[in-house]
């Protein structure tokens, strides 16, 4: 087991984040072998979905889609809740973005490839996936779906790049001698040649300045029309043109919560404390409050308006949800995924760094539910004179499931070594900004990120 | 005293007969006279006029015609009802026909009969022509500017301006180049 | 800016040609990125799938064309209670589909009427003409055929079973695993318009027999009926025939007072019902219950894969 080495003439800074880059310690290892095995298990049940079809899940005829379309809906909301926030920090040129842009980059990234993933599962023929492309109908939500996550997919990945290149560059100087050839590879190559040169400075800011600006409009259209998959037929509770929006702010909540997690998990792994302050955990904190003050609103809103009509069948609907099966699940989303996290940010005892976390993990349990809720509760309202389906997820749906997370998860350690956690080069800019406007004795308004060369 | 009540009964039976001769001559007979086109096409519509008439040549009014004719669907031969018509004060009816099957059709027209009128029918023959297609589903409402051009277009500009960005971090590796080579 | 820090043990040459390098392969892939992103973006108005009804007309043929449809006279409908047998279109259409458990394409409901009592519903695949199936199907695999009648291509269907979740009268059917069927079947020429043999993996549903009405037959279902509740018509020669009688199509539908299954809906079904309760099959209104379908044939085969229709 070799000695951690130093980064060099680094700053302190660098040396935090730029040192797990370097090796792997035994946690590294661990976590990684972990995951590979739930990884394991997901493709054992994988395998035997594929070979008995989907007979082995727990969906049928009546309750056609279950946890794999739920999952997947979970997935994009966390992912436009990572570059959104990202996006709209820097937009807004808020300056304790700095320490999560990368972090909420990368789940946005890691995300969008398991809604993917979790697609190909429900497939009746996975084999067939290419005519999506080949013969993909304009008129169909799914094809919009995928055009849209595609979409979001390559400008994530252009928008975390652009953000990164100035960090590998960093990581190139830094690191060259102490990282293996191929890491040598990529951060020579992928840096391309950035200097930090004026010119270069003010081309990077314009590429970060449009990228920000047009990722904002594709995240909430790819949340919208994953929401449209629904709100296009003909079912009760869906047949909503309100879930456009319904789908965005929750989108935004579980992503928020879920940008939480990380940063806290990055805090303590890489030793970030001086960086990840509890006062980014208090800002998320309040931004996962407002959000979840707006999902309760919208939840309102939906089940006043239509339970005070009790039109058609949505009777039933409710009942499923207040009395039948689906009660549990749905008094635990609303009180344990709304309300809790929004009392532990405005009571001051448990307003702590810890609180927030408590409330982020809650909230994001919460929106696995909701998604559960809608989609099978959408499913559950009888079409025509029958009993209220039943549908229960078996064990290959639930190894999946860990398997999605466990993948989830995999991709972003993965990522982790080779990209720093945090984006250096903007926090070493904010801290010269800071010293300089010390030096000089006034306060310094806080150049946009568009603006200043 | 017998003499009077003989009298009387031969008197009621006279008139019993009677009346029982009059009840049985008002169940009138009577008849159609059709004046129905020879031949139609599909697509046209013809009017089958039709007139009902007592065995006196009088009109009778308010009666209920029905105008049946005997297809053939799915190798199903049987009478189809084609449609109803009401004669009018002159004993009139006329049924307002829209032919749909091609080929030679046997219409009849049918009285059913009606309080003091007997029931009748008449028939006569028609051929029907080919013509264009009847039944079309209405055009359905589009939305303008719904189309695959919209969507295609709104995807080009996103991923152009993807390009636009890609192209943008080549100018940074070839502004380094060019600083390198300065400073080399 | 902080970052001007030349790497001392390259030399500026060897620089030059690592962003050379690094360049080039980035406008590559860049080009290949471009012409994969404009290919992507115009394949689907391009490559257009089966989505249009103009599908399969041939051009330039005057003849007239079919418009299929069905007319379900509930007056006779009893739901088979005086035959002591499970609804006989049911039975028909498993046993002449060769339907495996539980496909039951034109199952009948039993709906409670407002005014007390029950009525009895078969309902076949609607083949709406505003389809929500066919609107919202990715790739195309289901499309409105110029006589009205909605098809399913199993061999371009991707199992998402969007379709399944738009259809509004839940009449599509999904094969969970491997469906079990008669060897004669593996003899049949695969085509939309019987499905068969049948795969996994791909969704299923009332075909309305366009085969056996192209031959001058009625489907399954109206054959069997032995109250003759379920008539065929054609649309276009306005014409509907329950294999006895024989009815002028939008007459028999204007002086019974007929209507659509969920017609609020707007989905322009193509399936038509007369209302009533089975009276005249004698039935009363107020006895409930009918027997359930079964699947014969499939006893023959062991080891056949059954799933229900909800619930493992």
């Amino acid at each position: 087991m070799e000695a951690i080495r130093h980064v060099g003439s680094g700053t302190p800074l660098q040396e935090h984040a730029l040192r797990p880059l370097i090796g792997a310690g035994k946690g590294f290892y661990l976590l990684v072998t972990a995951l590979v095995l739930i990884i394991g298990l997901g493709v054992f049940a994988y395998f035997t979905q594929l070979r008995d079809g989907l007979y082995v899940t727990g969906m049928r005829d009546r309750v056609t889609w279950g946890l794999y379309i739920a999952l997947f809906v979970f997935f994009i909301g966390a992912s436009m809740g990572g570059t959104f926030i990202s996006a709209v920090l820097r937009v807004a040129s808020v300056p304790w973005r700095t320490p999560i842009t990368r972090a909420a980059e990368l789940i946005t990234v890691s995300a969008l490839i398991m809604a993917a993933v979790f697609i190909l599962f429900d497939m009746g023929r996975p084999d067939r996936f290419l005519n999506l492309f080949l013969y993909g109908r304009w008129e169909s939500p799914l094809i919009w779906d995928v055009y849209g996550l595609t979409t979001y997919l390559v400008g994530s990945i252009i928008y975390l790049y652009a953000a990164l290149v100035p960090d590998l560059a960093i990581c190139r100087d830094q690191l060259g001698p102490l990282v293996s050839a191929p890491k040598r590879w990529f951060f020579n190559n992928f840096s391309i040649g950035w200097h930090g040169t004026p010119q270069q400075h003010r081309t990077l800011r314009r590429v970060l300045t449009l990228m920000m600006i047009l990722i904002i409009p594709v995240a909430v259209m790819m949340h919208t029309v994953t929401s449209w998959i629904f709100a296009m037929t003909l079912r009760e509770p869906w047949d909503s043109p309100m879930f456009g929006i319904y789908f965005v702010a929750g989108a935004i909540f579980s992503g928020t919560g879920i940008v939480i997690i990380l940063i806290a998990i990055l805090r303590k792994a890489y030793g970030l404390e001086s960086y990840i302050t509890p006062k980014h955990f208090l800002y998320l904190g309040y931004l996962l409050a407002a959000f979840s003050a707006i999902m309760i609103f919208f939840n309102v809103n939906e089940t006043l308006v239509h339970a005070y009509k009790m039109k058609g069948h949505i009777g039933e609907h409710f009942i499923s949800l207040f009395r039948g099966d689906l009660a549990p699940a749905f008094y635990l989303y609303l009180v344990g995924g709304l309300l809790v996290p929004i009392l532990i940010i405005l009571v001051p005892f448990t307003r702590r760094v810890s609180g927030i976390i408590v409330a982020a993990v809650l909230a994001n349990i919460g929106m696995i539910i909701e998604r559960y809720l809608i989609v099978v509760g959408g499913l559950h309202v009888p079409l025509n004179p029958y009993e209220v389906p039943t549908y229960t997820p078996s064990w290959v749906e639930l190894s999946l499931t860990a398997a999605g997370f466990a993948a989830f998860a995999l991709i972003i350690v993965l990522l982790l070594k080779l990209v720093p956690s945090v984006a250096v080069w903007e926090i070493e800019e904010e801290e010269e900004e800071g010293q300089a406007a010390e030096a000089g004795g006034r306060l310094v308004a806080r150049a946009p990120a568009g603006g200043q060369s | 005293m017998i003499r009077t009540a003989l009298t009387s009964l031969a008197i009621g039976a006279v008139i019993a007969l009677s009346l029982v001769g009059a009840a049985s001559a008002q169940e009138k007979g009577t008849k159609l006279v059709l004046s129905l086109p020879k031949e139609a096409s599909v697509g046209d519509r013809v009017p089958l006029v039709a007139t009902l008439q007592d065995e006196a040549g009088n009109p009778v009014p308010g009666a209920t015609l029905s105008f049946v004719a005997e297809m053939t669907f799915l190798n199903v031969t049987n009478e189809v009802l084609l449609g109803r018509a009401r004669t009018d004060q002159a004993g009139q009816a006329t049924f307002s026909y829209a032919p749909r099957r091609q080929g030679e059709t046997g219409v009849m027209v049918r009285f059913a009969g009606m309080s003091g009128y007997a029931e009748t029918e008449a028939n006569s023959p028609m051929d029907i022509h080919g013509g264009p297609q009847q039944y079309n589903e209405p055009t359905p409402f589009r939305i303008p500017g719904a189309n695959v051009w919209t969507a295609a277009g709104i995807l080009a500009v996103v991923w152009g301006l993807f390009l636009f960005a890609l192209f943008q971090l080549i100018n940074i590796s070839r502004q380094g180049a060019g600083q390198a080579a300065e400073r080399g | 800016m902080a970052h001007e820090r030349a790497n001392e043990k390259i030399t500026p040459e060897e620089n030059l040609r690592r962003w050379d390098a690094s360049r080039r392969r980035l406008l590559k892939m860049v080009g290949v990125g471009a012409v994969a992103t404009a290919a992507a973006a115009v394949l689907p108005g391009v490559l257009k799938g089966k989505g249009s009804a103009e599908a399969h007309e041939e051009a330039g043929t005057p003849k007239r064309l079919r418009r299929w449809g069905m007319i379900i006279d509930l007056r006779r409908c009893d739901g088979c209670q005086s035959q002591e047998t499970p609804p006989q279109c049911s039975q028909a259409c498993i046993e002449g589909r060769f339907l495996p458990e539980p496909m039951d394409w034109i199952e009948v409901y039993e709906h409670e009427l407002p005014g007390g009592g029950t009525q009895f519903l078969p309902t076949p695949c609607q083949q709406c003409q505003n389809p929500p199936c066919v609107n919202v199907c990715p790739v195309g695999a289901t499309w409105s055929t110029a006589e009205g009648v909605v098809l399913i291509d199993q061999n371009r269907c991707i199992g998402c079973r969007m379709c399944m979740a738009a259809c509004p009268y839940e009449r599509r059917f999904f094969t969970w695993g491997e469906p079990a069927q008669p060897p004669q079947v593996l003899f049949v020429e695969y085509s939309p318009e019987h499905q068969q043999p049948m795969k996994r993996g791909v969704v299923y549903k009332c075909d309305f027999c366009p085969e056996m009405a192209r031959a001058g037959r009625l489907p399954f279902c109206a054959q069997a009926c032995p109250q003759g509740a379920i008539y065929y018509g054609d649309l276009e020669e306005d014409l509907a025939t329950n294999g006895e009688e024989v009815v002028g199509f939008s007459q028999f539908l204007a002086d019974h007072q007929a209507y659509h299954y969920k017609d609020d809906l707007g989905t322009k079904p193509r399936v038509y019902y007369i209302p009533g309760a089975g009276q005249d099959a004698g039935r009363d209104p107020f006895t409930p219950g009918r027997l359930p379908s079964e699947w014969p044939w499939q006893e023959t085969r062991t080891g056949a894969k059954r799933w229900k229709r909800s619930g493992t």
